[in-house]
């Protein structure tokens, strides 16, 4: 039974990924809102329950009618994908595609790891389906959402700051905080109030001084990363930093003063930081130091090969044995399991994301949502990119989350926040005479 | 400035994330076979050992199964016995058995597929070679130390590398004799004694131009400055054809003193005598030869096979098989269908394997007798390798050229006493099953 099911899926998984890919693909390099047929993509959203559906047969194979509470948890989450499909405005559903498709494989990695892990993760994906439909309601009123700039900044230095002081050191990082029981990361709710913070002001956008103020913030949040010696989460928070300066006037020469700055930094950085140091000397030379520096990652990279192009079929693999396998080296967890096909379905996804953003900035209406866009997708690119790569050997090891499909309650719900700021340039405006506007080629011209 | 413009930071971002993922792809693509068959894959591994995929003969039989990780044999001993060095066991510890040199097939990786198989058995890998004649050439070795090798000299599929002393894989509890693991066709080395003298008489043929006119002259012996060089026999006055059949040791001596030290080396290392030779992933063992100062009785010696000369029987094969070939070595292969293409190296050039395949046809029939292999079209040298304080290595190489048989053949009997007579009677047993068997 559980052979056969594995043998059905792992052809049916890598086809149905490629659909949806390619539907959100279709989607997203779209000039106009869909209407009539294409407003709601039937066969998209078929494709995309259907892989649900095989990701939930292969997790609870044979334990679906003892332990029956996964499977209806799996069937929860299924039936608040067709809610949203159902509700689903003139958006177009292309960043809910994008988040239901990843947070299928992540709930997959969460119930092979454990129970307890799956039952967390559905929590928290709730709680950041939640909020990306409540921050996608303000969003429609881009005036409103600038003036939360300050209480965003504030609130996220603040977090980083209780961080550094109150977070107990783990594996010589500063990143976690255990409140009544309940552990988060608050550098990653920090990301999504540095999207609100950081994006340009309809107003004053321009003005020397708010790049100054903008760009101090940005670096003391950096700072207070660095000092909490989650070096990957400083990456992050920096390439924000590029996409937001870039946006504004003298943007790029702050960008360029802040690479220098950043570059420095990281310099003196990998110098003080051994640990740092010590995954930088094996970049590059994993097989070398294959027992030593580069064991996670040549580990993660036979796996990956073993899977080829359709995997080894969910469950089947022995990655998840290795240390960090559900967090850093999930998207080879992915490869072995899926195969590349799917693994590379779900980078391709958070490279539409980017591709949207890039579209919105034609057709969006307000600077500040485009900037929103543009902030959250540098984000979600980075970390994809520093997670899939870095395990991989192709980039530095940093140990930085892939959106959504790494295990961590914290992570899938602020991704989810941050894919709630993409794909917003067809979204209705909250303002009647707004609805009416047609997308153009909008130009932001300098001051 | 374009809104859209200023997005170029992102976009750059983008782009990274999408390029190191075709980078990726194309390390799959292009290594993943190499990336995955590590031994702490568990997919296929077990404590660092494979434990999946099957093993055929030439004929589809199969020798050995893994399934579900655990590892089964042929039921019959003699060919467990037999076809182990070429088999390998399951430890790893044959480093030339296949189940050592080829995990990638044994693990059964494809790209589409990765190493799944749906049963979990791996791939399979169809040996070259036959498990009758392995029978035969192990039963033919009677306990003694040694190896038959037997190879297609056309394809170079090799029929038959049965080494002595061997061990029953499917029993762990089995007594394992010293040097067991090693196969002694493959990974060892042995001083060639005469039939080291195929070298120097194709350096002869090809280096001096009368050498077919001359007469060499013995007298049981010869000295070389104060050193004496003795022969197996007085022989008088031979020919070049002469000394080779009766493998005389003050003629091959005196060619040696005349082609010098250094032309004998090139001619022992462009026969591939003194490095690794590939038989497919497993490597031979790389002999030895020693180029000595002109007139000195080591030069005399090294022509003959003795002095510091060492040869791995698998590489001394290639020569034989260039001997029949035209002079060309067919590319070994331990794969049935191994070498499609029919790939080989040039050891001499056509003329000179004509030759020595007529010295070798002439040796047959008039010193060992035509009559010691009946119904075979022998042609062969035989060779009786001198060890201090020891029996003798016993050596016989050559092969037939019955119609439709093309094959080639090594025999090496560790401290076996006289080549002619005890390896020339393994030969015969062993390529009598081949031919006709």
């Amino acid at each position: 039974m559980v052979q056969s099911i594995i043998r059905v899926t792992r052809l049916l998984l890598p086809v149905l990924a490629l659909c949806v890919t390619l539907g959100v693909m279709i989607r997203a390099f779209r000039r106009r809102p869909a209407h009539g047929f294409g407003h709601r993509p039937w066969f998209l959203f078929l494709a995309l329950t259907l892989f649900g559906v095989m990701i939930a047969l292969c997790i609870t194979n044979e334990t679906w009618w003892t332990e029956p509470l996964t499977l209806m948890l799996f069937i929860a989450f299924l039936a608040v994908q067709w809610m949203s499909f159902v509700f689903a405005g003139r958006g177009g559903m292309r960043a809910e595609l994008t988040g239901f498709f990843l947070t299928d494989l992540g709930l997959m990695v969460a119930a092979l790891n454990d129970t307890g892990a799956f039952h967390t993760q559905l929590i928290c994906v709730a709680a950041g389906i939640a909020g990306f439909y409540i921050l996608r309601f303000f969003l429609r009123n881009p005036a409103f959402m600038e003036y939360l700039r300050i209480p965003a900044a504030v609130c996220c230095l603040g977090l980083l700051v209780a961080c550094l002081i109150f977070a107990d050191p783990v594996n010589d990082s500063k990143s976690w905080i255990t409140i009544a029981g309940f552990t988060f990361q608050p550098s990653e709710i920090a990301k999504v109030c540095y999207v609100l913070a950081a994006a340009i002001p309809e107003r004053k956008r321009g003005g020397f001084k708010e790049l100054l103020i903008f760009t101090v913030f940005s670096a003391a949040s950096v700072l207070c990363l660095v000092v909490m010696n989650d070096l990957g989460s400083a990456v992050v928070f920096f390439c924000g930093f590029l996409a937001a300066a870039a946006m504004r006037k003298w943007g790029y020469p702050a960008a360029a003063a802040g690479l220098l700055a950043g570059g420095g930094g990281g310099y003196l950085a990998l110098n003080l930081s051994g640990r740092a140091a010590g995954r930088f000397a094996t970049w590059g030379k994993a097989w070398e130091f294959a027992n030593e520096g580069g064991y996670q990652q040549t580990r993660a990279m036979a796996a990956a090969a073993s899977g080829g192009l359709l995997g080894l079929g969910v469950g089947q693999g022995w990655l998840r044995d290795v240390y960090a396998a559900s967090t850093d080296l999930v998207f080879c967890v992915i490869c072995e399991e899926l195969g590349l096909i799917v693994a590379i379905c779900a980078i391709l996804m958070i490279f539409l994301t980017c591709v949207q953003a890039v579209f919105a900035a034609r057709r969006g209406r307000s600077p500040y949502l485009v900037s929103c866009a543009c902030i959250a997708a540098m984000i979600l690119a980075i970390q994809a990119a520093l997670n899939a790569l870095g395990s991989v050997d192709i980039l530095p090891f940093t140990g930085v989350t892939f959106p959504l499909i790494s295990q961590g309650g914290t992570s899938a719900m602020t991704c989810w926040w941050l894919l709630a700021f993409t794909g917003t340039e067809f979204m209705p405006a909250f303002h009647a005479e707004e609805e009416e506007e047609t997308p153009s080629e909008e130009e932001v011209e300098e001051e | 400035m374009k809104l859209r413009w200023r997005m170029l930071p992102m976009a750059f971002a983008a782009i990274i994330l999408l390029g190191g993922i075709a980078m990726f792809s194309a390390g799959i693509v292009l290594q993943g076979e190499e990336w995955a068959m590590q031994p702490w894959n568990d997919t296929v591994c077990e404590d660092g050992v494979l434990n999946t995929g099957s093993v055929t003969d030439r004929n589809g039989l199969l020798l050995t199964t893994a399934q579900g990780g655990e590892r089964r044999w042929i039921g019959d001993e003699l060919t467990r016995l037999s076809m182990l060095h070429i088999v390998g066991d399951p430890e790893g510890n044959i480093g030339t058995g296949v189940l050592s040199a080829y995990p990638e097939i044994l693990a059964g990786y494809d790209l589409l597929n990765g190493l799944y198989s749906a049963d979990y058995s791996g791939g399979t890998l169809r040996l070259s070679a036959d498990t009758e004649l392995s029978r035969t050439a192990y039963e033919a070795l009677e306990g003694r130390n040694g190896a038959v090798l037997v190879c297609n000299y056309e394809t170079g599929e090799i029929l038959c590398a049965v080494s002595g002393p061997s061990f029953d894989p499917a029993d762990p509890a089995a007594q394992i004799p010293d040097g067991a693991y090693l196969n002694r066709g493959i990974s060892a080395v042995y001083p060639p004694g005469s039939i080291f003298k195929i070298v120097t008489a194709a350096a002869a043929l090809e280096q001096i131009p009368d050498v077919l006119d001359r007469v060499f002259w013995c007298e049981g012996g010869c000295y070389v400055g104060d050193d004496y060089v003795s022969c197996s026999g007085y022989h008088g006055e031979v020919t070049l054809e002469d000394a080779f059949a009766v493998s005389c040791n003050c003629a091959f001596a005196e060619l040696a003193l005349e082609l010098g030290g250094e032309t004998l080396q090139e001619y022992a290392d462009a026969f591939g005598l003194t490095v690794p030779q590939q038989i497919g992933n497993a490597e031979t063992a790389a002999g030895g030869f020693d180029a000595y100062p002109d007139g000195t009785s080591h030069l005399a010696w090294s022509g003959i096979g003795q002095a510091t000369d060492l040869v791995c029987p698998a590489a001394f094969l290639r020569v034989v098989c260039a001997a029949a070939n035209d002079g060309v070595a067919p590319d070994l292969t331990l794969l049935r269908n191994g070498n499609p293409n029919g790939g080989g190296e040039r050891l001499m050039p056509g003329d000179t394997a004509a030759k020595l395949l007529e010295m070798m046809d002439y040796a047959v029939s008039y010193t060992y007798g035509d009559w010691s292999f009946p119904d075979l079209e022998m042609h062969a040298k035989s060779g009786t390798a001198e060890v201090d304080g020891e029996e003798p290595h016993a050596w016989f190489a050559g092969f037939v050229t019955n119609p439709g048989k093309p094959y080639a053949f090594v025999v090496i009997l560790e401290n076996g006493g006289s080549g002619a007579e005890y390896a020339g009677a393994v030969a015969n047993t062993v390529m009598q099953q081949a031919v006709f068997g």
